[in-house]
Order: structure tokens, then sequence, then C-alpha cells
């Protein structure tokens, strides 16, 4: 249901880009924010930076940014924005698809590892932009977002690796694998020029 | 401009607060403005509190789980059991015994391989012994001792191929009882474990409260008692003969060590031992080795001299102190050599030889420190010595200057963790398997052969 509702808005997005009938010059923005991630088990905080082009009030771009939900990452997305108008005020629907990246791929101690796998994400939603002076304006947005990451975890298990204790021979570590499933409310604020 | 469309105009100029000049079209687009942002809020508060059910983080765990159930046999059908049986593969090298012409190889908790060994390129395994719980042996003209499980057992080997089982000594070995809940009938032993492997996938719920750096609140990530187990790094070997034993037969006594204690056994009597002393000794005991009078015992927290010139009576004469770690050594009456190693219980963070004067027994004294990666059993033949450096693999030094060890040359094994080593050869026992060398020419040591472990 969710990647109905993700497919639809792609949709959307590109159908209102050929219904507003603007000028045809291609113009640079970077927009940058700042903002709440906030689901059932964490909040934190985000940073994105996006570079890109838009036309007819259709932006398409890449962003970086940080993700600090539960586990530190790194997104690196595509992210496309379709304007409700051509006026410098104005709401907007926007889309990030892209991987996010394991700030450490690596943590353990002696008895344990866990091994990080990059991840996958969206985030889609509205959002209002309007003027601050000459080319800034502000932007504000909310949406819903999903990462999704994998884990695979060693454990020793210690406590048999004297021979002195007479327990059934079993391996000596423990691998599991996780799949994580994050949802969140991403709440954003920021500028662009 | 009536009552009525005066109110309506002031309700549009309150709202948008602009100027009334130009009012159709600037009140039109400050009205739009409004609205979207209001509407932008609502559906923002809309979703925090409607949606909350999307807001659900999940994780999904997937792992192996291999649990182990006991296979029982009777007290009486164990011990009837021990006898010569058709060779069989090796799973878990332990412990090694080397009598004449042939090796005793300790299967950890199966028993002992019998590889006739009258030619080393050509090693054959003749037959294996049965003894459920085994993890020591060494042996004395015609009589194998092991341990198993609590008991000390003596076993006729005058022929390989057709051991008979002597004497039996009840509940020497008291730490080698079930713990942690696991209680058998004590009418039966465990015999074998058959393994049993399953996979799991369960989904789980995560809240901010459990939130963790490395996992989630799975307090199921060990699988159920019963698979708890022993010597996970397939033994952690201690071989007889080599470096890392728990057994060790001087003239006609038997010394066993055990987690805090020192046994004595009077075997001048053969196939027929009787316990003559037993003695707390410390904490966390790990090896003994044998020389001349003396008894080597290294322990987690350190190396204890032994005096045993009064043989059924062994006496503390000298101890070195060092920081905790898992501890086979070895003499050459002159010098002892130690090594420290991680990756075990003993938990300290120090690989390293230490070689020690013994000139002053009551106080042996540190003659100079090695760095090593992950170092184990040893041995020495002559002048040369041999380290079991983990998985650098064999490690065969120039001995003559303790001082200054010179590394002649570096076998690749598999994770060799114990090594025997005389008149230039050398036995090896690693992760998988049991390797000899000939050693005659230390910059070009030679396999001569190797029995693989059945994985």
């Amino acid at each position: 249901m969710k990647y109905k509702i993700i497919l639809s808005i792609t949709v959307l997005l590109l159908t209102m880009n050929f219904v507003n009938a603007q000028s045809s010059k291609l113009k640079f923005h970077s927009i940058n924010n700042i903002g709440l991630l906030e689901g059932g088990s964490d909040e934190n905080l985000q940073l994105q930076t996006i570079n890109g082009v838009s036309h007819k009030g259709f932006f398409g771009g890449v962003g970086i940014g940080l993700d600090n939900y539960y586990r530190k990452s790194i997104p690196l997305f595509a992210d496309l924005r379709q304007n409700f108008s051509q006026r410098k005020s104005t709401p907007f629907l926007y889309l990030d698809l892209g991987a996010v990246f394991p700030w450490d791929r690596n943590t353990g101690t002696q008895w344990s590892s866990s091994q990080y796998k990059t991840g996958f994400l969206y985030d889609a939603g509205i959002g209002y932009s309007f003027p601050i002076k000459g080319r800034f304006a502000m932007n504000l947005s909310a949406g819903y977002s999903q990462r999704f990451l994998k884990e695979i975890s060693e454990t020793s298990r210690w406590y048999f690796l004297t021979d002195n204790m007479p327990f059934a021979p079993a391996p000596s570590k423990d691998t599991a694998h996780y799949k994580y499933n994050f949802n969140r409310f991403s709440f954003k604020i920021g500028f662009s020029f | 401009m009536g009552i009525k469309d005066q109110f309506k105009f002031l309700v549009r100029a309150t709202l948008c607060k602009t100027s009334v000049s130009g009012e159709g079209r600037l009140i039109k687009n400050c009205f739009m403005k409004k609205f979207m942002l209001t509407l932008s809020g609502f559906v923002g508060l809309c979703c925090t509190f409607i949606f909350q059910g999307c807001l659900k983080d999940s994780v999904t765990k997937t792992y192996r789980y291999t649990y182990y159930l006991p296979v029982y046999k009777t007290t009486q059908e164990v011990r009837n059991d021990i006898k010569s049986r058709p060779a069989q593969a090796v799973e878990r090298p332990g412990k090694i015994y080397i009598k004449g012409q042939y090796i005793f190889l300790n299967d950890i908790d199966k028993g002992i391989h019998v590889i006739d060994n009258s030619n080393p390129s050509q090693p054959q395994q003749i037959a294996f012994i049965d003894i459920p719980g085994n993890m020591d042996l060494a042996v004395k003209g015609d009589i194998l001792y092991a341990d198993l499980y609590t008991d000390l057992v003596a076993i006729d080997i005058s022929n390989p191929r057709n051991v008979v089982l002597k004497k039996v000594i009840e509940s020497v070995f008291p730490h080698r009882y079930y713990t942690t809940g696991f209680i058998p009938d004590s009418n039966k032993v465990i015999a074998s474990w058959e393994k049993r492997d399953t996979t799991v996938t369960e989904k789980i719920s995560m809240n901010r409260w459990l939130k963790s750096a490395n996992v989630y609140m799975d307090y199921t990530a060990f699988p159920n008692t019963l698979s708890s187990s022993a010597s996970g790094k397939s033994g952690s070997p201690y071989g007889v003969g080599g470096s890392t034993a728990k057994f060790a037969i001087v003239n006609q006594r038997l010394y066993t060590v055990g987690q805090f204690d020192l046994s004595v056994f009077n075997i001048s009597t053969m196939g027929n031992p009787s316990l003559v002393n037993h003695k707390d000794i410390g904490w966390n005991i790990e090896t003994i080795y044998p020389f001349m009078d003396k008894l080597f015992i290294g322990s987690q927290t350190g190396m204890f001299v032994y005096d045993i010139s009064s043989a059924d009576n062994p006496v503390q004469v000298g101890q070195f102190a060092h920081i905790s770690s898992c501890d086979p050594v070895i003499s050459d009456g002159q010098f002892a050599y130690v090594t420290l190693h991680t990756g075990t219980i003993c938990a300290q963070n120090t690989n390293e030889l230490d070689v020690l004067k013994l000139n002053n027994l009551l106080n042996p004294s540190l003659v100079k420190t090695y760095a090593m990666t992950n170092p184990q059993g040893l041995s020495k033949d002559g002048s040369t010595l041999f380290v079991c450096d983990g998985k650098e693999g064999l490690k065969i030094y120039d001995a003559n200057d303790v001082t200054n060890l010179h590394l002649m040359s570096t076998v690749n094994t598999s994770e060799a963790y114990d090594v025997v080593a005389f008149n230039n050869h050398a036995l090896v026992v690693a992760k998988d398997g049991l390797y000899q060398y000939d050693c005659s020419d230390l910059h070009n040591v030679r396999l001569l052969s190797k029995i693989n472990v059945q994985n």
C-alpha cells in the first residue's frame, strides 16, 4: 500500500510538471534543511543539503545528509519536488529516494560484534515555500519516512571457553541477522536559494 | 457599501491585514497564502495524532539455532564400551600424547584416537577408544590414564587394537560435574550429543526504552541452556606431551590439575592407580608441566612452581605473578617459557611470550617479553623453541640466546594451538587437523603428513 502511495506521488509530480507551462530555463537551487525525525523508538535530528535544478516548477536534485534516528547514518538520495504554482510562495510536494550508509559499519567488543549494511530510505510529504529576501526562501515541510537497515551480529559465548565444564559442544559464536524497519514522521525547516 | 458587505470586507482585511486599495486581488492572494499554511499545519497535526500506528518500528531477527540433545547410557554401559573400536574421523582434536610409535589424540568429550605413526609421512588411524567426557590423557608403560567426566580410568594399551579397561576411580574430578541447572540422572552418563539445527525468524517490536547501541531488546539472543557449550574453540586444548596439559606423569605418580586443585595418583602398580593426595592450590588453574623434580603449574593469575621431591606431597616453592591470562608453560630447567593469550575467559588484552629465569625458584625473574599475535601451546627441542601463535601458525625460534630469540621460520597452519617437538620432528594440533613436520632444516621445514578434522 505504501509503495502505491509513493508511486502515485511520483506520477503526480511528473504530471503537474507538464501542466505548468512557464519559462523553459533550468535554474540551479540549493535546499538546506534541518529537522526532526519522530518515530516509535526514537526522536532525533536530521540534516540535509539538496542541490539540483528546477524547470517549470519541477525540481530534481541530489541530496546528502545526516539521519540520527536510532543509529547514525548518512543518507544519499534523489530529491524530486513539484510546486503547486509558479509563484515564489507556493506549497509543494516532495519525494526523496535513496541509500543510507551507516556511520559506523563495524562495532563491538571482545565478545560481540555487529556489522551494518547499506540500507534504503524514502521520505515523502508536503511543504510550503515562501520568499525571505532576493533568491532566498524558507521551506517548511512535513512527511513520512521509512528507513531500512540490516545488521549481522556475532556474539561469543565465553562461558564455555574453558574445558572444565562438561557442557554440550556448540558453536563458539552465535550469528544473527537483523532487518530493521524504521517508520518516522519527518519535519523539516530550512532555506533555499 | 451595506453593513453586511462592510462586515465581510472587515473580516477579509483582518485576516490578511492588507491595505484596502487593490483589495480584490491582494486579499485573494493573501487569503490563499494563509489558507495553505493553515492547511499544512492541520495536516501535520492530523498525521501526528491519527497515524501513530504508522510509527511503530520493527526488527526481524533470523538466526540459526543449534542445540544438543544428550544421549544417555548407564555408567556400566559406558565402562563396557571402553574398548578399541574401528578408527573414526577426528572431529575436535584436543590433547596429544606420544608413546613410541603411537600417537594418542584426544577427541574432546568423545575419546581417544590411536594412530600408528611408525611412518610419520603416512600415519594410520588404527582404533578409537570410546571415553565420553574425555579431555586429558597420560601414558606410562602400557597403561593409559584418562578422565571420564569426574572419574579417572586406567586402560591397558599393550595392544592398542584391543585395549582393556583396568580400573575406574570415581569422583576425583569434581569440577567436571554438570552445572547450570543441568542435572542428569546420577546413574547415567552423557555418552554423546545429537546436534539439531533449526532456523528461527522472529519479529521483534522496538520501543525507545530499550534502545541500545547494539541491538535491541531481544532477550532470547542465547539459545536454550542445553545448547550451551564446552570448549567452544574446538577445545582449548591443553595437550599432554605438549605444554597445555592437565595430566602429567613423573616417575610413579600421575599429577592432575583441576580448576582449583592438584591431585596425586600413585601409579606404581600397573593398571591400579590410587588417589594419594588432593589439595587446593589456587584459582583458575590451567596447565601442568613437569620438569625433573618440579611441576610448573600455569593459571590465570600466574605460574606456580611446585617441588615434588616428596612425590606424594607437592610443595609450592616459587611463583611468578602476572596479569590474568591463560598460561601454557614449559621449562628446560634453566628457563621457563610461558605464553599469555586473549580470546578466552582469561579476558585480558595481552598476547605475549614471557621467558623467566629459574635460578631462584622461590622467585623466578622475567628475562624478556616477546610480543605475539595469539600464542598458545609451545615446545622445546634442544635449543629450538616452537610456539603456536594462533592464526599466524607455528613459529620456530633459535633459543640459544633467550634475550634475543631469533625467528627461523613460520609454518602456516590453521590456528595451531599445541605442539610437541622432539628429535627434529614436530606434531602440531591445529583447528583443522594434526600436522607432522620434519624440522631437520629449520629454514626449510617440510610437511610430512596431515590428519584432517571432519567438518
